[in-house]
């Protein structure tokens, strides 16, 4: 036994045929240190926290900041970006008497909402120190206040628009990094978490945020499509603002005066909270099966912008609109002193949603590919995907965003691409010139199928099997065909089928999300890897200049196929912000 | 507004009902200042302890939360559009309650995942790929050569599916189903609507007024703050909850000066406008006094400089008279009133609410290069500025004609190491030190010009 006991010991392990001990976790292969927190510097309040909450969430949006913990549903806190976080300080006339009353600047259309801002996409003329200090005070504020935690070494998972331009990247991540000293970010895209906190692996997110309102399809976690359109909540406040004003000048000054044109000048007295406000807790959209109105009044909108007077259209609104909608007169603060009120007919409450979102009056030359309302943006979004994936996603359209909770948008956003759908169908021509040809092509087959029936008819007498399905083949082309059966392909569907759910496709349904942010805490609940990862060290020493140009890196979490995390070692990757 | 928990009997006045009362729960929420109560919303509670946890439990109208399931499949009922009230009350259900959707789905997720890959044998614990086992060879190569057909496949799907009922989180829009909040909105109007300020304070978003939730009130935490440069530690407070004194307390007021400005006026023989620091004069120079307090025991040498022209739309001209200067040190008043007499000459208080004149106290002007005036530890030089005439006009910003002056400053001085108490200093007693830093002088506003002229 000795001896025996002796010849294992000297035999060397093979090399082709390893031990069983690999499988084992293996000490020297990567995997994430576990970190010892030195208790000198924590916090207290880190002893009620289980390791695994040792991660943060955040999310920038263009006006707001979330923030909270992984598992929750929603964040612990959101944080808007005000003219308020850029105070002088002692400046306290907001709390002065008569501050309500004061009276209004009028502001160009353009710049109306930039103190509000974050960021924008358009990065020229963007002070990137500015938005970096802006991010520091907007997690200090969520850290320090609501989350109550010390953010030394936390891991973050930041969700961001999948659209970034590297300068606001750069600046999100080297704050991040150089403030908050947290030595890992996880970087997420929104459209993706929103399809995963549906539930859905394919989906249609229509993200309706403040700037644009961005269409993304998602096949398989991937993002396959994407369109964009300037229709969103700052327009639609825009209008809101237009609308109030418009009505609080009529009641300030005489109708003698009201003809003077002001709408259209490119100003607004209206200030963007009021407005906000008013969006926020009024707005709401009309059903397209409701009444006839809807159009009519929407095509009456530029004849209002002419004459400013929608006090006169209104009582046209009461009488088609009449009911089901109803025109119960609601009274709103007068956003130029809050203690009077002016009445609004309910309806003229849909009209800035409808004409900012929506466009109905406006025809499609008139618009520009940026400016496309959301119901066609969808449809064209739909239309430019793969056939297969479209009938994936058009059942599983999601809709996300700040404009998202205006009540009954989702249903009429889904009515109005049902009903396109229905007159169009999926072809991408479309214009006086296709709708001729279409007909033309339809009264030529008709009169070829009249034809060819009746040569059928005479030759069937005497012609052999052989000629008559030559004959069938000429006359239809093999893609109008019927599919052959294949009988084993069929069985090994079924075979395939038998324990699956059937996937829905086809109609148009729209599937509810919680939202960005939750399907980021829902990701790290589980413990499931993103693909960009960066090192606090690696950013801070070569910035986003020392990413890995991956080419087949995706923001798919990794879920269905586990990609091995061989690359991290070597460098880390932008994946689609790359 | 803060709530507090009280008895319910105390409050019986809200709830005169003697039957309901006896049932209720000794415990509810009271605001003191509107007499609100959770007995409105249907809330009481079993003790006192622990209330966020009880309040997580319930719902607004006093039921309990339920993930109240319906057994439909929705996969099926899609395209016909709600078929009937059940479902729709349940979707409304979860609809309301975000929590119950994210559990739903997280637990559909975690089964699945469970389901997809077990242990899965393509992945060693640690995560990389194990290519030396069959079984993951095998594995790799289906990923290649694709599953679904010719491979046999093990009746057990592999990828992940989604969710396909409502029990696993699906929630579909129903077009319906926003006309019942549209009916609310359109009968509680403008009141019955919570506001942006009350929906931003909610965890999840709830639209009407009767949605809202008592919220628990932040906590405030003790924490220590350190430098962003050196990791310094500058604030430590102490452990102990009931103390609210610090171990460690570096507060920059102790070391950098403090800067204050008042107008010099001019002579009352010129016969000039005083200087109203709410209406600054447009186009003409107004000379201030800016007085630098030194908190530091050591003698500062002082370098002060703006931009020549602010900063912003309307650039006002700055010109520092005496840029560089010392000040004493903030040694202890006691030694200045029994030092030598020159010293105790400049010993008057600086005082900020002294109107200063130019020209006044023997014809002193402002000389370029001079210090305006010196005390034990405080120097006063002159700022001289021109304003932009800002144009009345109705399009300007709020605040735009704020005269702010942007300033570095620069301090040098030599610390003495003893009286720090640092012993490893023991050759050189003195040791250099510098200390710059930007600030901002608030000044005040430029005046109109029609104003000024008239």
């Amino acid at each position: 036994m000795a001896t025996a006991a002796g010849y294992f010991d000297r035999k060397p392990p093979s090399a082709t045929r390893p031990r069983l001990s690999h499988l084992q976790p293996d000490p020297s292969s990567p995997h994430t240190p576990q970190r010892t927190l030195s208790s000198a510097f924590n916090s207290p309040s880190l002893s009620y926290r289980t390791p695994e909450e040792e991660t943060i969430i955040f999310e920038f949006g263009n006006r707001h900041f979330s923030a909270g913990f992984p598992g929750e549903s929603a964040p612990r806190c959101r944080l808007g970006f005000g003219p308020e976080q850029s105070r002088r300080v002692g400046d306290y006339k907001r709390w002065m008497p008569g501050f309500g009353e004061r009276k209004r600047k009028r502001r160009r259309v353009d710049v109306w909402d930039n103190d509000h801002e974050l960021w924008r996409m358009d990065v020229r003329g963007l002070d990137m120190g500015l938005v970096g200090d802006k991010i520091e005070r907007a997690v200090r504020e969520a850290v320090t206040k609501h989350l109550l935690i010390d953010m030394k070494g936390k891991r973050l998972v930041v969700v961001l628009p999948s659209l970034m331009p590297h300068p606001l990247l750069n600046t999100v991540l080297g704050t991040l990094f150089a403030t908050f000293q947290s030595p890992r970010i996880t970087l997420l895209s929104s459209p993706i978490l929103n399809t995963v906190m549906a539930g859905l692996r394919s989906g249609l997110v229509i993200d309706i945020g403040w700037r644009e309102t961005v269409v993304t399809g998602i096949y398989e976690y991937r993002e396959v499509h994407e369109k964009r359109t300037t229709r969103a909540m700052r327009m639609v406040t825009l209008e809101m603002a237009m609308l109030l004003e418009r009505e609080q000048d009529k009641n300030a000054r005489k109708p003698a005066d009201a003809s003077k044109e002001e709408a259209d000048d490119g100003m607004v007295t209206v200030d963007l909270e009021q407005a906000e406000e008013v969006t926020t807790r009024m707005a709401w959209c009309r059903s397209r099966s409701g009444p006839v109105p809807a159009s009519s009044t929407s095509q009456d909108l530029p004849a209002q912008f002419g004459n400013i007077s929608i006090a006169e259209d209104e009582p046209k609104d009461s009488t088609s609109s009449s009911d089901l909608k109803g025109n119960t007169p609601i009274s709103i603060p007068l956003p130029s002193s809050p203690r009077l009120n002016i009445q609004l007919p309910f309806s003229a409450l849909a009209l800035p949603v409808e004409t900012a979102l929506l466009g109905n009056s406006l025809q499609r030359h008139q618009l520009d590919d940026h400016e496309q309302p959301l119901h066609k943006l969808i449809y064209q979004t739909l239309l430019s995907l793969p056939p297969d994936v479209r009938a994936v996603c058009m059942s599983r359209i999601i809709f996300t965003g700040g404009g998202s909770n205006i009540l009954g948008l989702k249903a009429r956003l889904l009515d109005e691409v049902a009903a396109i759908v229905e007159t169009r169908g999926w072809d991408p021509v479309e214009g006086k010139a296709a709708e001729e040809r279409r007909r033309r092509l339809r009264e030529v087959s008709g009169n070829r199928q009249a034809t060819k029936v009746k040569e059928v008819e005479t030759k069937t007498t005497n012609i052999s099997m052989d000629q008559k399905a030559l004959e069938g083949n000429i006359s239809s082309p093999a893609s109008l065909a019927p599919q052959l059966q294949d009988s084993i392909e069929e069985k090994i569907q079924r075979e395939k089928d038998k324990g699956r759910k059937p996937t829905v496709s086809g109609v148009i349904r729209g599937v509810e999300t919680l939202g960005a942010w939750a399907g980021a805490s829902l990701l790290v609940n589980l413990r499931i890897k993103g693909v960009v990862e960066i090192e606090r060290d690696a950013f801070l020493q070569h910035g986003l200049a020392g990413a890995r140009k991956d080419a087949e890196a995706s923001a798919a979490p990794q879920k269905a196929v586990p990609r091995p995390n061989i690359g991290w070692q070597t460098g880390w990757t932008l994946g689609p912000w790359a | 507004m803060p709530l507090s928990v009280v008895k319910s009997e105390g409050s019986s006045f809200i709830n005169p009902d003697p039957e309901e009362r006896a049932v209720s729960e000794p415990w509810i929420l009271s605001c003191g200042y509107c007499n609100w109560s959770t007995l409105d919303i249907g809330w009481r509670f079993e003790s006192n302890k622990n209330m966020h946890q009880q309040m997580a439990k319930l719902k607004v109208g006093g039921r309990p939360r339920s993930t109240r399931v319906m057994p439909t499949d929705f996969a099926k009922s899609v395209g016909s559009g709600p078929s009937s009230e059940t479902e729709s009350t349940s979707l409304s259900a979860l609809d309301n309650d975000p929590d119950a959707a994210f559990a739903a789905v997280r637990s559909f997720y975690s089964s699945q995942l469970s389901a997809s890959n077990p242990s899965d044998p393509l992945l060693t614990p640690s995560g990389g790929y194990n290519y030396s086992s069959p079984s993951s060879l095998a594995r790799i190569m289906s990923l290649y050569t694709g599953r679904s057909f010719g491979k046999k496949d093990t009746g057990k799907s592999t990828l992940m599916r989604e969710t396909a009922e409502i029990s696993e989180g699906l929630r579909i829009v129903y077009p319906a189903s926003d006309d019942e909040a549209v009916k609310k909105l359109r009968t509680e109007g403008w009141t019955g609507i919570a506001s942006v300020a009350q929906q931003a304070e909610q965890r999840h978003v709830s639209r009407f007024v009767d949605d809202l939730r008592p919220m628990g009130p932040l906590l405030r935490t003790k924490r220590s703050k350190r430098c962003r440069a050196c990791r310094h530690l500058l604030v430590r407070p102490e452990q102990k909850v009931q103390s609210t004194r610090f171990k460690i307390r570096l507060v920059a007021l102790n070391y950098i000066p403090t800067i204050s400005l008042k107008p010099l006026q001019p002579s009352p023989s010129a016969e000039l406008p005083l200087i109203d620091l709410k209406a600054l004069t447009p186009l003409r120079p107004s000379q201030f006094l800016v007085t630098l307090k030194n908190p530091l025991f050591d003698a500062v040498k002082v370098t002060l400089a703006t931009p020549v022209q602010t900063p912003g739309q309307y650039t006002h001209k700055v010109t520092v008279l005496c840029p560089e200067f010392d000040i004493g040190s903030n040694v202890d008043q006691w030694d200045e009133a029994l030092g030598d007499g020159k010293s105790r000459r400049s010993s008057k208080l600086f005082s900020i609410s002294k109107v200063e004149y130019a020209g006044g106290e023997g014809g002193r002007i402002a000389e370029a290069g001079k210090v305006w005036e010196k005390g034990r530890n405080w120097t006063s030089v002159v700022v001289e500025v021109a304003c932009a005439a800002i144009a009345e006009s109705e399009e300007l910003e709020d605040d735009i004609d704020v005269l702010e002056i942007p300033m570095f400053v620069r301090m040098e001085w030599e610390a003495d190491l003893e009286r720090e108490g640092k012993d490893e200093a023991k050759g050189e007693k003195k040791e250099k030190r510098e200390l710059a830093y930007w600030t901002v002088l608030g000044v005040g506003r430029v005046g109109k010009l029609e104003a000024a002229s008239s």
